[in-house]
């Protein structure tokens, strides 16, 4: 019962904890679950880690990997061996040294099979990693890599912190994660916020004394928050409050890019979205500037990619709204109209469309989906889902009609999970053979321009076959206090650079 | 167009009412700002109308949303404060298309670099060619010369001849001599020709087409593949084909020295309306400095002084100076509003809300600002200034705040800084309204990918 | 006005939010008029006997609890397993080890016989790893701190309201309808958004200087704590009902003819009055737990208190079954507690509920 002694003891210290000079206060939607890299599963648990741990390599500013916890690598002619020195200036936050066994153990904890990480892919291409001596580690991979040190980002766990290499959740690490990151885990608080405090013995300590992660799951309430100064940033502002924020002189807004789309995905299993008359008529009843225009600014895109990807097919139309052509591709597919209303046989045509309740407003956008599909005649049910029940009906079991969602990718930009034949996350069922083919060529090849152009196809082909109406992507900003200086941001991780900051 | 309906209805409503207006008491309280030519125009709406209504409203309206291709072509007049409206819309192409041309370098100089290093160059392909003519282009001799040398191997007679006389030369400056040329040294010579004689249309006319467009075998993946290789040298083109209209237009060969001493003739409105100068004082006093950097009018005006910035640049890149300054300049700004506006009419309020007067300059300020860090190599400064001149009510669009310049210097500044995905969606927004730069998203494309060649690909929900 | 106004406020106060309303607050119908006594000893069996009902119900109740919300959970779609990034790969590996490959009679059982010796397991998905009882205690200390001086506040006002409305027409008891009836969540937003923004725009002109509980309900505070107690004791009918019950036994104390006998008699009728309140408002503040524990979830998600109710809400969001058995066990021991207490006090008030047969 240590840990509710612990919270006990805490529950009095943070009742009125005041924010000393120095404290960096950031909110999360919800506080991670679990402090542990081997285990992290969302984005709270990415942007903490980054504080606490750190990776043998790490981005710089430029988006290069460059060494972090090593000090310099030789990789051998073949690339398939690589020989990495480490720091040997690098302590634990409990004081105890970094050495090679710390490296070799987190790779080997990563591929137990009975360990359970979802993380295991990012280890998978090592075949072997050996201790050489306390500072030097030699990994062995499966194939020829040409620059490992890109896969080389993941965090690096203490051996001593863990017996064996079987890593679980319940183990006592979670309640005392030790890292070797700027920041050490001081205490998780009663209100679901966790303090940490800059670890002094850190090679390059950080100029912030503290940083303190607050959870507020209401998304209008953290801008709020910042406007009134009780909190310092924001990890993400909804676009709405964007101009807002924007005109308020002690807040400032940082860009950073992110490639994600909004879609209105069809159940191509099902009837009668299996039949691509009825998809063409949904596409051209949906306006989709209008849906767009409540929820913030963004750009309205024609298949899996954000405009500025290289990916991006510019040569593909936009499905206009254009409800006379709706109506004729409804009747080829088989449907009457009788009054104002559609008829599937002597029934009102029909459809539900689902969302994750999660998504930022996506409450709006269904409704006034809802009222577009109803005043041309079709009659909508909605139903939102949390979490686990849209995991498992639209992931799982595929059960669902339409779906609206959003996608999220890093840099590469790779859709073949989304529409390849046998992709984990090809939801809506598409199939389509030249698709899978330039996808699986891209995946392959290094030529740049073979790359763009085999998915510039893709795109066109995805977006005439229309397994999903494409909708838009949004601006993302982060939003941080004017008293937070040097602030550069990660694209991804958030706090990659966090050590540079400094406050007033 | 919603947003040019509005402006238009503004211009024409304050033009319409503002006729006979008797002179406002000039402003008591004297604001480093109270000679500005926002002060001017709002307190004396009829000195702009008067403007506008002898040289081109349509210029002045598309001057104002920073169009400044319509502007330049609606500005016909040959008296002299229409030539300086004019020479001042080809200028800020000329400086737009310098910035570009600056992207353009360092992007074709990586792009090909980096292709050498994560990926095998084709054999025969062109590729070695046009890294060549781009690094001659930029002055670098050694890197011109060593990818000739591959290029110059090609078993295709027409690339190997057209790399052996780049070969040949230093730099590019005149114009190559002698008849059959092939039709890549033919194309390199228009471009020499427009930079000297401003005569942009040969080269305009397929700005957005490929160079060079090949069927190479990719031995790897067993495929072919088509390599469209853009032109390298199209933005410095541009940049200085625009100057020379620019000077034309202005009747001097500085355009510089003409924007900042209009001469008599020549209403000195023109010559400050939408402009980053405060007061002719300022533009005479900057004419001297900006010499060698004219996109940095602007940056240093005496006004800015007394407003507080110091234009003392400092040693380190740090974006906190820039966004410091900023602060200083957004609360002499907000004063000057506060204390102003209630002295205005209801003609010169419109001015200055309709039109986002005060929004505008202080982009314009930025935008200056900005191109000074660039140049002076601080990126990080340079990108801050640009983020922060943006209008984030309609970030993606090219508007009266947002400037295309500043799309420019954020493209430059997450380049230089090793961003290239992000220098993208920058060029992204200005690819509509400039189809020249089609060329330069391609390359970057192909660099913002082979840079992500051995990552780990990853997308979530949400 | 034709309805009846008590039921018409329990409608009001159940169609809104009451997430635990399948316990129905029933309209007191107390016992018949009692004449005042002394506690006497020698009844003691009796009372033994006349507990034996209410232990049993209690047990029933805790067991009916966890097996319906072990049915529901069991019904939702989804597992915490989906809630794994590439969890399907290791579905079955998981499932076994979190116990979920066994059919739900046996976790049923499994669980209650566990939790018999103190085990309530470990967080699966919420706070992964983590003991559910070290959990839960922090978390359920909180929420004591705002559901008992809620529970403890509410009585007293109603009695207090009632004591001065029970008099005059039914009408008087509108506006404490209309304050009460106010959905809790809507209750506390617009009290949070209102001393936010007051303040703030006060402090943006330099009138006040920020302060200590600034802003609600991020920083904690006594007026924060303060403000969740009185909401949940006003908020969702809490307090239209108690004082709708308090004067219907007042009114009909009051009518009783033993106090018209005592009056004649000339005695104070305070003597009469009080033990003949006590069972019966002692069953309306039993039956009230229910509710006030309802609303307990909402006032706790809305001020960010972190006790069970919002604990428990995530639980289930994220289909962490041991944390959310773990607190349907603490709040159906309440629940039921309360009556077993309330009972006790009922007999211990009243002679004839403990005569021996």
């Amino acid at each position: 019962m240590k840990t509710s002694l612990l919270l006990h003891a805490t529950a009095l210290a943070t009742l009125s904890m005041p924010a000393f000079a120095g404290t960096l206060r950031y909110a999360e939607d919800q506080a991670p679950g679990i402090v542990n890299p081997i285990f992290s599963t969302s984005m709270p648990e990415t942007r903490l880690n980054e504080l606490i741990f750190e990776g043998l390599y790490t981005d710089n500013q430029e988006l290069m990997s460059v060494p972090c916890l090593a000090e310099s690598a030789e990789v051998s002619e073949d690339r398939t061996e690589m020989l990495i020195h480490l720091r040997q200036d690098v302590s634990w936050h409990d004081g105890e040294r970094f050495t090679a066994q710390d490296v070799v153990f987190t790779i080997e904890a990563m591929k137990d099979r009975n360990t359970l990480s979802p993380e295991l892919g990012r280890v998978s291409w090592i075949k072997k990693a050996e201790i050489v001596d306390d500072y030097t580690v030699k990994l062995r991979f499966d194939r020829p890599e040409a620059r490992p040190e890109d896969k080389l980002l993941f965090k690096i766990l203490p051996a001593h912190g863990f017996d064996g290499t079987t890593v679980k959740r319940t183990d006592s690490f979670r309640n005392n994660p030790i890292g070797t990151g700027p920041y050490r885990l001081v205490r998780y608080n009663d209100d679901n916020s966790i303090s940490m405090e800059r670890w002094l013995d850190h090679r390059n300590p950080a100029h912030l004394d503290q940083i303190t992660m607050r959870e507020v799951s209401d998304k209008n309430y953290q801008a709020k928050l910042l406007v009134y100064e009780s909190l310092e940033s924001l990890v993400r502002v909804l676009p709405r409050d964007l101009a807002v924020l924007q005109n308020n002189r002690k807040v400032e807004l940082y860009p950073y890019q992110t490639n994600s789309w909004w879609y209105l995905g069809f159940n191509l299993n099902e009837e009668p979205y299996n039949n691509i008359d009825f998809r063409r008529a949904i596409a051209h009843l949906v306006d989709v500037d209008t849906l767009l225009a409540p929820i913030g600014t963004g750009d309205i895109l024609t298949g899996p990619y954000v405009k500025s990807s290289p990916f991006y097919n510019h040569d593909v139309p936009e499905w206009t709204h254009d409800p006379d052509l709706a109506a004729m591709y409804l009747e080829q597919a088989g449907f009457t109209m009788e009054g104002d209303q559609w008829m599937d046989g002597d029934e009102p045509l029909r459809i539900t469309i689902t969302a994750h309740q999660a998504l930022e407003s996506s409450q709006e956008v269904v409704i006034n989906l809802q009222s577009q599909l109803q005043s041309a005649g079709i009659q909508v049910d909605v139903g939102f889902l949390d979490e686990a029940t849209w995991k498992a009906r639209v992931w799982r079991e595929r059960d669902f009609e339409l779906i609206l969602s959003q996608w999220t990718f890093d840099r590469n930009e790779d859709i073949l999970d989304q529409f390849h034949k046998g992709g984990s996350r090809n939801f809506t069922g598409f199939s389509n053979a030249d698709v899978d083919k330039l996808l699986e060529l891209a995946r392959e090849t290094t030529d740049p321009q073979e790359k763009k152009t085999s998915l510039r196809e893709a795109h066109r082909i995805i977006h005439d076959e229309l397994p999903m109406v494409f909708l838009w992507t949004l601006d993302s900003y982060a939003a941080l206090s004017t008293r937070v200086g040097s602030v550069v941001i990660h694209p991804f991780y958030f706090f990659t650079y966090v050590g540079d900051w400094t406050m007033d | 167009m919603n947003r040019l309906s509005v402006i238009v209805t503004v211009l024409l409503l304050s033009l319409a009412s503002c006729q006979g207006q008797p002179e406002h008491a000039a402003s008591q309280k004297l604001s480093p700002l109270a000679g500005s030519w926002l002060q001017q125009i709002t307190s004396s709406p009829q000195d702009f109308s008067s403007l506008v209504d002898a040289s081109s409203r349509d210029g002045w309206i598309a001057f104002h949303r920073n169009d400044f291709t319509s502007a330049s072509s609606s500005f016909k007049g040959e008296d002299a404060s229409t030539r300086l409206a004019r020479g001042r819309a080809l200028w800020e192409l000329s400086l737009f298309y310098d910035d570009a041309a600056r992207v353009s370098e360092l992007a074709w100089a990586s792009t090909f670099s980096t292709w050498k290093e994560r990926s095998a160059i084709p054999a025969g392909s062109s590729i070695p060619y046009v890294a060549g003519l781009a690094a001659l282009d930029s002055g670098d001799l050694q890197s011109a010369r060593n990818w000739l040398a591959i290029s110059a191997e090609s078993t295709n007679p027409f690339l190997a001849q057209a790399s052996l006389q780049l070969a040949s030369v230093e730099s590019l400056e005149a114009p190559f001599q002698g008849q059959d040329l092939p039709p890549l040294i033919a194309r390199v010579n228009q471009h020499l020709r427009a930079r000297s004689t401003g005569a942009l249309s040969p080269i305009m006319k397929s700005a957005h087409e490929p160079l060079v467009e090949e069927r190479v075998p990719n031995e790897k993946t067993g495929t072919f593949v088509v390599h469209r290789l853009y032109d390298p040298m199209l933005c410095r083109t541009l940049s200085m084909g625009f100057r020379i209209k620019a000077s034309m237009a202005l009747g001097l060969d500085d355009p510089l020295h003409a924007v900042t001493h209009p001469t008599p003739e020549a209403d000195p409105l023109a010559a400050l309306l939408f402009s980053p100068a405060p007061n002719l004082h300022d533009l005479r006093a900057e004419g001297t400095r900006a010499i060698s950097a004219p996109g940095t009018l602007g940056a240093m005006s005496p006004t800015l002084a007394q407003l507080g910035l110091v234009l003392e640049l400092p040693r380190e890149d740090d974006a906190n100076w820039a966004r410091e300054q900023l602060r200083l300049l957004d609360s002499a700004l907000d004063q000057w509003v506060v204390e102003h506006k209630t002295s205005l009419d209801s003609d010169g309020l419109a001015l200055l809300l309709d039109l986002k007067l005060p929004e505008l300059f202080r982009s314009r300020v930025l935008l200056a600002m900005a191109r000074r860090c660039m140049l002076a190599d601080h990126p990080r400064q340079a990108l801050a200034f640009a983020y922060l001149g943006l209008d984030l009510e309609s970030p993606r669009a090219l508007t009266a705040v947002n400037h295309p310049g500043l799309q420019a210097l954020i493209m430059e500044g997450q380049l230089r800084t090793g961003h290239t995905r992000e220098a993208l969606d920058a060029l992204q927004i200005l690819l509509p309204a400039y189809p020249a730069l089609t060329g330069l998203n391609e390359v970057l494309g192909d660099l913002a990918i082979l840079q992500g060649l051995d990552r780990f690909g990853d997308s979530k929900e949400n | 006005m034709p309805t009846e106004p008590q039921n018409d406020t329990t409608a009001l106060a159940h169609g809104i939010d009451s997430p635990m309303s399948p316990v129905v607050a029933t309209p007191f119908s107390g016992p018949p008029e009692l004449p005042p006594s002394s506690l006497p000893l020698r009844s003691i069996l009796g009372l033994f006997l006349a507990m034996g009902k209410p232990l049993v119900s209690f047990t029933l109740t805790l067991l009916g609890a966890l097996l319906l919300v072990q049915l529901l959970l069991w019904a939702a779609p989804g597992d915490p397993v989906d809630l794994v990034p590439n969890g399907e790969s290791m579905r079955s590996a998981l499932e076994q080890e979190w116990g979920l490959d066994k059919s739900p009679a046996r976790r049923y059982w499994s669980f209650v016989t566990r939790a018999l010796r103190g085990d309530l397991g470990y967080s699966l998905t919420f706070r992964p790893g983590a003991q559910v009882l070290s959990l839960m205690t922090p978390a359920a200390l909180r929420s004591l701190q705002v559901l008992l001086p809620a529970l403890v506040l509410v009585m007293p006002m109603g009695l207090g309201l009632a004591w001065f409305t029970a008099g005059h027409t039914r009408l008087s008891r509108r506006p404490i309808q209309a304050l009460s009836v106010t959905p809790v969540f809507l209750m506390a937003f617009m009290v949070v958004h209102l001393a936010n923004e007051t303040t703030f725009t006060l402090m943006e002109a330099g009138r006040i200087s920020r302060p200590d509980w600034f802003a609600l309900p991020d920083t904690d505070s006594w007026l924060k704590l303060l403000l969740s107690i009185l909401i949940l004791a006003v908020g969702s009918g809490s307090l239209a009902e108690v004082h709708a019950a308090c004067e219907n036994e007042i009114r009909r104390v009051r009518n009783s003819t033993f106090l018209d006998a005592a009056k004649a008699r000339g005695a104070s009728v305070w003597p009469h009055l009080l033990p003949n309140l006590v069972g019966p408002l002692s069953a309306v503040a039993s039956s009230r737990v229910v509710f006030l524990m309802g609303g307990l979830i909402i006032v706790e998600k809305v001020m960010h208190l972190n006790g069970v109710g919002a604990m428990l809400w995530q639980a289930c969001l994220m289909r962490d079954y041991p944390v959310a058995l773990g607190i349907t066990v603490l709040a159906a021991a309440t629940v039921a507690g309360t009556r077993l207490l309330a009972d006790i006090l009922r007999v211990a008030v009243d002679p004839r509920l403990r005569e021996i047969p």
